[in-house]
This record gives C-alpha cells, sequence and structure tokens, in this order.
C-alpha cells in the first residue's frame, strides 16, 4: 500500500505531465501557420505500481512525436516539381503573349498594309506620295520585326536570368540541407522534430526549384540527387551546381561536377526557365526569322525584275539576307531605296507609268510562300500566334491542374499534419481539466497530511 | 478526414482567388466588348481573327482599287464621248464642204471647223488624271501627243503598253490606255493626219480628199465607240464586283466580330454570377475564420 507522500508524488508527476501537454497544445497553436510543421502528439502511460497492493503510480509521459505521413510527404515532393515547372514556363510564356501584340495590330497588320501601300503603287506608279507611303509602311514592317523579335530575344535572356537565379536558390537551399544533416547528426532524439520540420519544408523548396531524389539516411537526414543521379547533398556536403555562359549565345548551361546536366532537368523551376529559353522561344523565333527571311526574298524578287523610275533594274527592296538566321532582327529596306522613293521599281518595263512589278508586290500579299508553300505571310504569322497561344494555354492549363493536384495532397498531408484549432482547444482543456484534478488530488492529500500533523501535534 | 484551420484558410483562400479570377475576366470583356484579349484566351480564334483580318483588309483594299479604277475609268469614259461627237461632228463638217456649191468662205469656215475639232479631239487624247495621261500607255507621264512650232501634231509619244490595276485576285481592269490605239489603229496614218489631210481638202474644195478623210474618221469614231464599250463593261463589272467585296468584307467583319468580341449579355450574366460567388466566398471565409472552438471559452 503507498503512502500519502507517495500519493504527492504521484499528483506532482500528473501535474507535470498534464502541463507539458498544456505545453505541447500551446506549441501546436503557436505553429499552426508554420511551414512544414507536423503537429505533435505527448504521449502518457500509466506507471506500473510498485506492490500489488497499490492502485498503481500515475502517469508519465513517454514521449512526445510529430504526427507525419512519409507517403504524403513524398507524394508532395514528386508533384512539387510538375508545379514549378509549368509556373515558370506559364509566367514566361505570358510575357512573349504580350510582346506579339494583338491581333490585327501586329506583324500582321504591318504586313497588310505594306501590301496594301503595294497596290496603292500600282494605282498610281508615277506618284511620289505612294512612293512615300511604301517606304513607311515597310519601315514600319521592319520595325515591327524588331519590336517583336527583340521582345522575344529580351524573354529569352529574363528566362536565362531566371535560370542562373534558380541555380544559385539550389545553391543556397541545397546547402541548408546539408547543414541540418550535421545537425541531425549530432542530435538528441529529442530535439530532431523541429529538424525534420525544417528539413520537411527546405526539400519541397528545393524541389519547387527543380525536381530531386531524396534518400533518407539512418540519423533521419536526406541525400539528394538531381537530374540522373547527379549528387547535390549527400550527408553534410553539398555539392554545387553551376551556371555556366556557352558560347555563342552566351546562355547558361547548368553544370554539376564540371558537367553539363541541362537536358537532365527534367522538374521545378528551373525546368520551365530551361524548357522557355531553349525549347519555346527560339521556336517562335525561328518561326518570326522564317517569316522575315521569306518576305524578303520573295519581295526583292519581284522587285529586281522591274525598273525604277530612274531607269535601274535588277536592284533590291529589302536589303539581302545571307540566311533565315536572325533574319526578324536584321531585316532592313535597302538603304539606297530607303533614301530615294524613285528607286522603287513597280514597272516591269523601263516605262514610268508602268505598274506590272508594283502588282506583283501586292500580290505576294496571298503567295503561299511558306512552310512549303503552304501558307501565306500572314498565315505563318497567325501559325506562330496560335503556337504562342497553345503553348501559354497550355501552361496556365498544366499549372491550374498541377497546382490542383498538390493541393489535394497538401489537404490531405495538412489532414494528418496539420494543426486543427478546434481539437487543439479541445486538447487544452482536456489538459486544464485534467491538471486541475490533480490539483485538487494534491491538495485533499495535503489536507490529509496537514490534518495528521495537527493530530500528532496535538 | 480532420480539418485543420490551414487546409480551411487555404481552400478559402482559392475560393476567393478563383471567383476573383473569373469576376475579372467578365469585368474586362464587359469594359473593352472583347473576348479574346491575349492569344492564349482562345488560340485558334486568335489565328482565325488574324487570317480574317487579312482577309478583310484585302478586300477594302481590293474595293479602294476598285474605285480609284472606277473614278479613271469614269474619266476616260468622259473623254472617250467627247472624242465620239467631235468625229461624229467633223464627218458633219466634212459633209457641208463636199460638192461644188461652196463658196471659197464656206470652205474656209468648214477648215477653222476642222481645225476646232482636231484641237478638242487633241485635248481629250492628252488629258491627264491623278499625274498620268489617261490615253499615253505606260509612259505614264510623257505626253501622248503634242504640236510642234507649226501647229502640226506630231505622231504618238506614249506607250503601246496599257496600264491595268486589280480588283480582285487575278481581275484586272484597264485603266490607263493606248491613244494609239484609238488614233490610228491599223491605219497608216493616226486620225491628227486625217485632220490635217480634211483641213487641207477643205480649203482647197477637194471632194475626192475629203470622202477619204470622212471614211478615216469614221474608222477612227468606230475605235473609240469600241473602246468606250470596253470602258462601260469595265465600270459596270467594277460596280457589280465592289458590291461583292463590300459584301465579303462585311461577312469578314460579322466573323471577327463573333470570334473576338465579348457577347455581352453573357458577359454581363458572368460578371454577375462572378461578383454574387466572390461576396459569396469572402463572407464565407470571414464566417468560417470566426468560428473555433476558442470563440465559445472563458
Amino acid at each position: 500500500m503507498s503512502g500519502l507522500y507517495t500519493s504527492l508524488t504521484m499528483a506532482a508527476r500528473a501535474l507535470s505531465a498534464q502541463q507539458l501537454g498544456l505545453e505541447v497544445t500551446g506549441n501546436n497553436i503557436a505553429n499552426v501557420n508554420t511551414a512544414g510543421y507536423a503537429r505533435r502528439t505527448i504521449e502518457f502511460a500509466a506507471v506500473r505500481p510498485y506492490s500489488p497492493m497499490s492502485a498503481g503510480n500515475g502517469v508519465e509521459v513517454t514521449g512526445i512525436r510529430s504526427i507525419r505521413d512519409r507517403l504524403l510527404e513524398r507524394r508532395v515532393r514528386e508533384e512539387v516539381p510538375g508545379e514549378g515547372r509549368a509556373r515558370q514556363l506559364a509566367e514566361l510564356l505570358q510575357v512573349v503573349e504580350a510582346g506579339i501584340g494583338t491581333a490585327g495590330n501586329s506583324i500582321d497588320g504591318r504586313l497588310t498594309e505594306m501590301f496594301g501601300s503595294f497596290a496603292r503603287l500600282a494605282d498610281a506608279p508615277t506618284s511620289a506620295v505612294a512612293r512615300a507611303d511604301v517606304l513607311n509602311t515597310a519601315s514600319e514592317l521592319t520595325r515591327s520585326f524588331h519590336e517583336i523579335a527583340g521582345r522575344m530575344s529580351d524573354a529569352q535572356r529574363q528566362a536565362d536570368t531566371r535560370v542562373r537565379g534558380t541555380v544559385e536558390e539550389i545553391n543556397a537551399v541545397a546547402a541548408q540541407i546539408a547543414a541540418l544533416n550535421r545537425s541531425m547528426g549530432t542530435a538528441v532524439l529529442e530535439t530532431r522534430l523541429p529538424l525534420q520540420d525544417q528539413m520537411s519544408t527546405l526539400l519541397r523548396e528545393l524541389n519547387t526549384l527543380v525536381n530531386a531524389d531524396v534518400v533518407e539516411r539512418p540519423d533521419g537526414g536526406m541525400d539528394v540527387t538531381i537530374g540522373s543521379g547527379r549528387a547535390l547533398v549527400i550527408g553534410a556536403e553539398s555539392y554545387r551546381v553551376d551556371a555556366v555562359s556557352q558560347p555563342p549565345s552566351g546562355l547558361a548551361a547548368v553544370q554539376a561536377g564540371g558537367r553539363d546536366i541541362t537536358l537532365e532537368i527534367r522538374g521545378g523551376r528551373l525546368a520551365g526557365a530551361i524548357e522557355a529559353r531553349d525549347t519555346a522561344i527560339p521556336d517562335y523565333l525561328t518561326r518570326l526569322d522564317a517569316i522575315a527571311y521569306e518576305m524578303v526574298r520573295q519581295v526583292n524578287t519581284v522587285h529586281q525584275g522591274g525598273f525604277d523610275q530612274l531607269g535601274n533594274t535588277n536592284q533590291d527592296f529589302f536589303a539581302p539576307l545571307a540566311s533565315a538566321t536572325g533574319a526578324a532582327r536584321l531585316i532592313e529596306v535597302d538603304a539606297a531605296v530607303a533614301g530615294d522613293g524613285r528607286r522603287i521599281a513597280a514597272a516591269g518595263v523601263n516605262e514610268m507609268g508602268d505598274n506590272t512589278v508594283a502588282k506583283g508586290l501586292a500580290n505576294l500579299r496571298d503567295a503561299l510562300v511558306l512552310d512549303g508553300n503552304s501558307a501565306s505571310l500572314v498565315d505563318g504569322w497567325s501559325r506562330l500566334a496560335y503556337r504562342v497561344g497553345r503553348d501559354t494555354r497550355s501552361a496556365i492549363d498544366g499549372l491550374k491542374t498541377q497546382h490542383d493536384i498538390v493541393e489535394q495532397i497538401d489537404a490531405l498531408r495538412d489532414s494528418v499534419s496539420g494543426v486543427s484549432l478546434d481539437e487543439e482547444a479541445v486538447q487544452m482543456i482536456k489538459f486544464q481539466r485534467a491538471y486541475e484534478a490533480n490539483a485538487r488530488f494534491f491538495g485533499t492529500v495535503d489536507e490529509t497530511l496537514s490534518m495528521l500533523f495537527q493530530i500528532i501535534g496535538r | 478526414m480532420r480539418l485543420t484551420f490551414t487546409a480551411s484558410m487555404r481552400d478559402s483562400y482559392e475560393g476567393i482567388q478563383n471567383a476573383a479570377e473569373r469576376m475579372v475576366k467578365y469585368q474586362r470583356q464587359v469594359s473593352t466588348g472583347i473576348r479574346v484579349g491575349v492569344p492564349s484566351d482562345d488560340p485558334s480564334a486568335t489565328a482565325t481573327v488574324i487570317s480574317e483580318k487579312a482577309a478583310k483588309a484585302s478586300y477594302e483594299q481590293y474595293t479602294q482599287s476598285g474605285d480609284s479604277a472606277e473614278a479613271r475609268l469614269a474619266v476616260a469614259d468622259t473623254l472617250l464621248s467627247d472624242i465620239i461627237d467631235k468625229l461624229a461632228a467633223a464627218r458633219t463638217a466634212i459633209l457641208g464642204v463636199q460638192g461644188s456649191a461652196a463658196t471659197p468662205v464656206q470652205l474656209e469656215n468648214g477648215a477653222q471647223e476642222l481645225a476646232s475639232f482636231r484641237d478638242a479631239i487633241l485635248e481629250d487624247l492628252t488629258t491627264s488624271f491623278r499625274g498620268t495621261y489617261v490615253f499615253g500607255g505606260a509612259a505614264g507621264t510623257v505626253r501622248p501627243y503634242s504640236k510642234d512650232v507649226n501647229g502640226v501634231v506630231q505622231p504618238y509619244a506614249g506607250s503601246t503598253r496599257e496600264m491595268s490595276v486589280d480588283i480582285d485576285r487575278n481581275r484586272p481592269v484597264t485603266v490607263v490606255f493606248d491613244g494609239s490605239a484609238i488614233a490610228q489603229g491599223s491605219d497608216p496614218a493616226d486620225l491628227f493626219a486625217t485632220f490635217e489631210n480634211a483641213i487641207a481638202a477643205a480649203r482647197a474644195g477637194d471632194s475626192a480628199a475629203l470622202q477619204t478623210a470622212s471614211h478615216d474618221l469614221l474608222r477612227a469614231f468606230d475605235r473609240a465607240s469600241q473602246a468606250q464599250s470596253s470602258v462601260g463593261s469595265s465600270l459596270r463589272a467594277i460596280m457589280d464586283h465592289t458590291a461583292t467585296l463590300e459584301e465579303a468584307g462585311r461577312s469578314a467583319k460579322a466573323r471577327v466580330a463573333s470570334l473576338e468580341e465579348a457577347n455581352m449579355a453573357q458577359a454581363i450574366s458572368g460578371l454577375q454570377q462572378s461578383e454574387i460567388a466572390y461576396n459569396a466566398a469572402l463572407g464565407a471565409t470571414a464566417r468560417s475564420t470566426r468560428r473555433s472552438l476558442f470563440d465559445y471559452l472563458g
């Protein structure tokens, strides 16, 4: 049979246990908005009685643990790179999309205006005003090509800047993970819980940047690889990823240990930036260049067959281009023509009033000269605008889908690991009431002892 | 399933965000009247709108070319009418001085009258419109006929190459004519030489020469009439075709509008619905964040 002192000790232990329970609850409430935090629970166990005649020795705290579902946390890490990639791609393609202008007010509108001015020249081949009009519209068209090519190149550089920035962020996160691994290796079991929370947050952050494979270490730390198994963090060591400028473009290749791993990156913001920079935008630029190059070639071919007002023939209207590469950036009206409207060849014979060539130039508007002679120049632009729109739409839709998936997994994770204020309120009341009851028990034992002391003292 | 504060807040935020996005989308449609603002709003509609706008601009350009051609042809028609009238009058004047009854004064008057018809026709054949001679062919700014210092009209200096403009794809209409085809045709001499012969014959009272000149002028009359008939046909074709082009332009415009422009009734209704959804999402969030067990403690 236990004595009153034992009861006092038992009550004191119970008070401490309930107080700790309150602390855990308080900690949960305090971290309700902390990213990566997994709610804690306190585990009690009844203390075994010392003798068969004992009711028991009260309660003891056997541990505090965080409630985690490793499967859900892995699913989050698997889905987050897709969201990061789609978000980055959507952001960058929206920049490109904004730069190509609206239907009728971009290259298509300028092309229509220039060919319209050729038609007006055909109507009045001797008119100086019509010739000036041709020069103005051609100049506007070349300016539009320059502007749009410039905006696309800017977007490509912006994507490159993001590649470089993201690589630096990856290195920073990798260094933090390595530091955490170091801490975990030396931490006692009780102090690992906050480190696990931080690790969870960092791994999610890393996967937002780049798809990373994670292997858990026996001490609770994580080894991380990216690409085709390139080490990023092994134990307490992190291995740098570098963005190295490549000639001639100057765009950065992603290197790990001196090897180019750009093509190995499949997910995360880094993949989105690389895809926009190396695939989507170059494709648009190539198509834009093809339109500019083919227009220059076709207009020059027709123009060369004509006579200008000074009797010259075999002259170019646009400065000739060696190849389609960079055509949209380099396109210019031939300097001699730009300086003197009389140099525009409108006539098919050396007679000032003839308009055969001007008509031929105007008819190029509908000529099928692109994509294997299946599309006019305006059709080419229309296909480019469609492609930009389709890719952007696809990236936005992909982002929404991926975001929804991550949201759902986050909700599932939260249902396991998240802090419920209602639940914590119940816990708080529970521990408070338990504390009160134990305090009352303590008081009762104390009163009993006092009474005994009083009897002894008489 | 356990419901947590964070999940509840995230759901609330998502709800507000989605409703706000829909509201902004409809708000933009209502304020601009445009459904397709950027290509990603509807990529295939964007591509179609670009093609339709180009087609519309093409119709407008051909309509403009048709209008311009119509104006030129109307001038040519007037000039040819005048030439035909003058040629008919010249033949009448020749008839007046033919025969032995004419006095020298009458012969001289007849010669003077013929000279004035010649000058009038010369003026018609050297009329320019918008900087180019109507009957100068592709020579454009080169005066097709002119007099030398002795007042003799020189041979045709214009071009025999005529100029046409397209009033539609592969549909050319001649708007600048070869003056020599009217004034000379396949004759050995042009009508101004015929006039010179007729004037000399009138003064000399040479009936045979006057008779020859009358025949030559009749052939010139036929050529001018034929040219006018061709001009008339072209004018009718332009008028008919302009109506077709205008209709095609209206259709293209309607197609662009149906693709690009917002359906206002739908947009306004969508705006109202999304506004209600937005307010509901705000209200639900405010309500759910007020409610927790903590509100009922102590």
